[in-house]
């Protein structure tokens, strides 16, 4: 080994103590949180998950895990490094997530409590010790059914699911979405809903959704826990929207518009003053050839 | 999400009978194929019609017989004029940018440039690092053209060749404009580039049909701007800036509906809501342009301002 | 009365007609100045024969300073021909007589600079070959529009200007220049339009003449009015201004009233007219001169004293960029050089002689030709946004060498007008000065009639 390249190990060694050191002095992390337990164990769909969540909350900055992507210049660590899996407990991430620090925005309200424990088995499959302990959840097979009520304007969904002798039986506690569609994405309307014990879940449609030109709305319904219940949508017409008037801007005369559109002030004065000015040309002209006859 | 038909589509299906419907979809096929890249197969199904060049919707060049166009969806030129200057009506096309979100990834520059066979220096969407004096702190700020309510540049441009449709898009013909670049000057936002010479890739798109709605292929001696992504709307789908954001900047849809969706997440929330929960505001509103593309405050930062690796803006004014 | 003639004896109309049309047959030198100019406007040519195949790529413009040179000399090219209004109409209907024998040399200018002020935005068009989009889809909301119009409104005006006076000299032309080429006889022939001095065709030209002069007023506000709109009606800094229509007019008749300055002394010593226009018409013109500038110079202090006392956020920017900025050499240049010391200079008598006249005369419009480049360009280099993400040439702007040799063949090319204007023509009118020194037309029918 030369003594350039003892060098270099060294002060990579001298950067990577500083490194972590700081990392380590900026989290200020109570011991309870450290050995903060998940509820749940891991199963292949929950890791799944917290892979989705990670792909669209985390990795811009945090990179893949293990791949060396993350922006380190920002303080996003590398979370599938062997260093990080054994120096961090899953309650330590946990705190982390819910928290934030500097850089690191918090997810205490964007994420649920389940949902963030997703997002730790997903980190945490990194570490070679980890293990898939869980047992999957038996999907429950379910259908909805809509039903509207006028006058309230009010949405009903029944939930239903089989019994083991294949009966329909009121499905409860399942939460159940409400979505209108439009143009480039479903929105969701209000908050999540679980179904009670008929296996009903309701919302109220708001006023002043804009609808088409009719009115018209169109409404999806579905289960929240698609691994649960399986991907069920039902889509209803509504006619509770506001009605759309189509106004084409274009139609006005405006400076802005187009050609044809020419505001009728500006018209005149144009047509008037030239036709004008090109009249008195006109005569003088004529009056110059004239000259001859005088 | 899963609405990509094009109306023109639906309303063929309804008055075809069951011959028609079998040589459309066998047209339909061979449009699919080409727009693979295989152009050799089509050829068994080319009369000796005009051959023209196009664009397909993956943006590749491909050489079809005219009378086939509609058939495999696609419009010729003078069709593409009249519906690209009508736009689509009951829309109004707004975008929401979310400044705190920002952190100059220039994916939407790059996915922009890339669809509108832009050169690097030209931008139809450019993230500038802006700095509001006194002791406030620096931002990352993407700015597309405005779409104005009372644009200054349509007012000013003397042969309509850029415009204002019923959506709200400010576009550019680039095969009517005469290159005197008075909407460049009128624009307070410097929204508008030129094509000073050649084009990228000229000989590429030497004869293809020129799309309104893409500004591609570009000219030389005309202006050109950002579209709105007017030929992705179309087909119901985001613009492309929006769709290429890793980080969540950006929200778009349509006023009417009062609905705009996230190019990153796809969740789609109010958009007034959206506005008035971030105390959302325009760019130079004193001016009083009435833009359709909204800002909201560089609040709850997700990332810390640095360029060039620095934390601070070191050429604070461009004189 | 005659104050032509206050130093000279009586002139007879013989001696009238000979010096004025002397010139006209005199060749000395004037193929080598005209070929000087056709090398000048060839160079341009060349240049703008590359820009056609290459684009305006070939300029220095970029996409934030997208106007450059060609737009600063179009604005100085309009306000030169707006002379022409000046003299021949606003002084000629308040009855001031000093002006006769210069009045078709503002003429002349207004022709040959309003022409080339057309041509000139042609160079500057990215796709000139689709000018006539102009005709087919023209919008009538945009200011490029009204200037179309009154550009050429302002054109046809200026020929009949120019045109009219000339009548009653044909017949002059005629008998003097019988030894001359046959193409130039028929052109007398033709624009004589049948004149032959009778009373009724006098009674016609003058009040043809008098119609003109009061259309071409409104007419050339007009056109540098809305020549100024095309900055004023975009909300830029430094642009958005509601005073930039007044400013622009007195601006343009400094400009115009030196170019006159410098041609009354070449014209007058090279075809050598001292007896016709005379140090007491430098003097004349000198007090004018003086007058417009003040006026202009009332106009520059609204305009940068406004801004610059709140200086608003982007105003302060450009305000500073010129007063101590980048701009500052060019702005107090062209400030101070083109009318600050003309002003204090010309107050004195001494500087109003002939000679002093020409070094102030061409002081001024050099500095008012920079003066438009200073009204375009800093404004551009500011945008209200930052100019970033581009290359480095994007950020600032001077003109290059095609877009220097494109505006140097519009210079020639107006001073080739002119030449060619002096050339065919007298450069004053016959009857005119020949009225002036009180000969009656009866006895200049009887001159035109002898053989």
């Amino acid at each position: 080994m030369t003594y350039l390249n003892k060098i270099k190990i060294f002060v990579l060694v001298f950067m990577f103590i500083l490194f972590t050191s700081s990392i380590n002095a900026q989290w200020n992390i109570p011991a309870d949180a450290k050995n903060k337990k998940p509820p749940i164990d891991p199963t292949h769909t929950l890791v799944k998950t917290g892979k989705d969540l990670y792909k669209s909350n985390c990795a811009s900055c945090h990179g893949t895990p293990g791949q060396g992507n993350n922006i380190a210049a920002i303080g996003a660590t590398d979370l599938g490094t062997a260093d990080y899996q054994h120096s961090h407990s899953s309650g330590q991430t946990f705190f982390q997530v819910e928290q934030g620090n500097g850089g690191m925005p918090s997810f205490r309200e964007k994420f649920s409590s389940d949902e963030k424990w997703c997002l730790i088995f997903y980190i945490k499959s990194f570490d070679k010790d980890f293990e898939i302990s869980g047992e999957e959840l038996k999907e429950q097979k379910a259908d909805l059914r809509l039903s509207l009520v006028e006058k309230i304007r009010t949405v009903k969904a029944y939930a239903t699911t089989k019994d083991k002798s294949g009966k329909e039986i009121p499905l409860e506690g399942a939460e159940v979405q409400f979505f209108i569609k439009r143009m480039f994405g479903n929105m969701q309307i209000g908050e999540l809903v679980p179904t009670d014990n008929k296996g009903m879940a309701s919302i109220k449609i708001p006023e002043n959704i804009p609808g088409d030109e009719e009115g018209k709305l169109n409404l999806l319904v579905k289960f929240k826990d698609t691994d649960t219940y399986g991907k069920v949508i039902k889509s209803k017409t509504i006619k509770w929207g506001s009605k759309l008037k189509i106004v084409n801007i274009t139609d006005k005369r405006e400076m802005w518009g187009s050609l044809h559109r020419v505001p009728l002030w500006v018209l005149f004065s144009y047509f008037g003053m030239t036709i004008g000015v090109w009249l008195v040309i006109g005569y003088v002209v004529f009056q110059i050839i004239r000259l001859k006859k005088l | 999400m899963k609405e990509k038909k094009n109306p023109e589509k639906k309303s063929e299906k309804k008055s075809t009978s069951r011959r028609d419907f079998l040589k459309k979809g066998l047209l339909a096929g061979a449009g699919t194929v080409l727009a693979g890249g295989v152009v050799g197969s089509f050829n068994a199904f080319a009369q000796n019609g005009e051959k023209i060049k196009v664009l397909g919707s993956d943006g590749k060049v491909m050489t079809v017989d005219k009378s086939h166009l509609q058939e495999i969806g696609l419009k010729t030129e003078e069709e593409m004029q009249v519906a690209g200057r009508e736009g689509i009506p009951g829309k109004k096309w707004v975008m929401v940018i979310d400044l705190g979100k920002c952190k100059n990834a220039r994916l939407c520059m790059a996915s922009c440039q890339h669809a509108h066979e832009l050169k690097p220096e030209q931008h139809h969407i450019n993230v500038l690092r802006m700095d509001r004096g006194g002791d406030t702190s620096p931002f990352f700020m993407p700015k597309p053209c405005q779409h104005c309510d009372n644009p200054p540049c349509t007012k000013v441009c003397p042969v309509d060749a850029t415009f204002k449709r019923q959506d709200g898009i400010v576009l550019i013909d680039n095969e009517r404009c005469i290159g005197c670049r008075f909407c460049i000057a009128a624009c307070p936002y410097s929204a508008r580039i030129f094509n000073w010479s050649d084009p990228k890739d000229k000989e590429k798109y030497e004869d293809v049909e020129y799309n309104i709605e893409l500004n591609v292929p570009q000219k030389k001696g005309t202006v050109s701007k950002c579209l709105f992504s007017a030929d992705r709307l179309r087909e119901g789908k985001l613009p492309y800036c929006v769709s290429a954001c890793p980080n969540g900047v950006y929200w778009f849809g349509d006023a009417n509906e009062d609905a705009v969706t996230n190019g990153t997440t796809k969740e789609t929330v109010p958009f007034k809501k959206l506005l008035k929960d971030n105390a959302a505001y325009t760019l130079l509103p004193e001016l009083g342009t009435k833009p359709s593309v909204y800002y909201l405050p560089e609040k709850d930062r997700l990332f810390p301002f640095e360029y060039e690796g620095k934390s601070d803006m070191e050429d604070k004014n461009h004189s | 009365m005659s104050e032509v003639n206050k130093e000279g004896t009586k002139k007879t109309i013989g001696t009238i007609v000979s010096d004025l049309t002397r010139p006209i047959k005199n060749h000395k030198g004037f193929t080598i100045w005209i070929l000087f100019l056709l090398t000048v406007m060839g160079v341009g040519m060349m240049a703008y024969v590359d820009q056609l195949a290459n684009g305006l790529g070939v300029t220095a413009m970029r996409d934030y300073i997208s106007w450059g040179l060609y737009i600063s000399s179009f604005i100085f090219f309009i306000a030169t021909a707006l002379v022409g209004m000046l003299i021949s109409a606003v002084l000629g209907l308040i009855g001031i007589k000093w002006i006769t024998p210069i009045a078709r040399i503002a003429e002349m200018i207004a022709l040959g600079f309003a022409m080339w002020a057309g041509l000139i935005i042609i160079f500057d068009m990215g796709r000139p070959d689709r000018a006539l989009n102009l005709f087919i889809h023209g919008r009538l909301q945009s200011p490029i529009l009204w200037d179309v119009t009154v550009v050429t409104t302002y054109i046809a005006i200026s020929v009949l200007l120019y045109l009219l006076p000339l009548i009653p000299d044909m017949p002059f032309l005629k008998k003097a220049m019988t030894d001359q080429a046959k193409w130039k006889q028929k052109i007398y022939k033709i624009l004589s339009f049948g004149f032959e001095g009778r009373p009724e065709q006098y009674k016609s030209i003058k009040k043809l003449i008098r119609i003109l002069a009061i259309l071409i007023i409104p007419v050339a506000l007009a056109i540098h009015t809305v020549t100024s709109w095309l900055f004023a009606m975009t909300p830029r800094i430094g642009w958005d201004s509601t005073i930039f229509g007044p400013y622009y007019v007195t601006g343009a008749f400094v400009a115009g009233g030196a170019a006159v300055m410098i041609a009354m002394f070449v014209l007058s010593r090279n075809y050598n007219l001292k007896d016709y226009i005379t140090d007491f018409h430098f003097d004349k013109m000198g007090k004018l001169l003086v007058l417009l500038m003040l006026v202009y110079f009332y106009f520059n202090i609204n305009e940068y004293i406004v801004p610059g006392y709140k200086m608003k956020a982007g105003d302060d920017h450009h305000i500073l960029g010129l007063f101590t900025g980048h701009y500052a050499k060019m702005f107090w240049t062209v400030q101070l050089g083109g009318m600050i010391i003309p002003i204090i200079l010309l107050l004195f008598r001494r500087m109003r002689k002939p000679l002093p006249s020409l070094f102030i005369g061409i002081a001024v419009i050099i500095g008012a030709f920079f003066k438009r480049y200073i009204i375009t360009i800093p404004t551009l280099v500011h945008p209200h946004l930052p100019i970033q993400n581009v290359p480095e040439e994007f950020h600032s702007y001077w003109p290059n060498a095609w877009e220097w040799a494109i505006t140097m063949m519009a210079i020639a090319g107006a001073v080739l007008i002119i030449t060619i204007l002096a050339k065919l023509f007298p450069i004053m009118p016959i009857w005119e000065v020949a009225h002036e020194e009180g000969i009656t037309n009866e006895e200049m029918n009887k001159y035109v009639k002898e053989s």
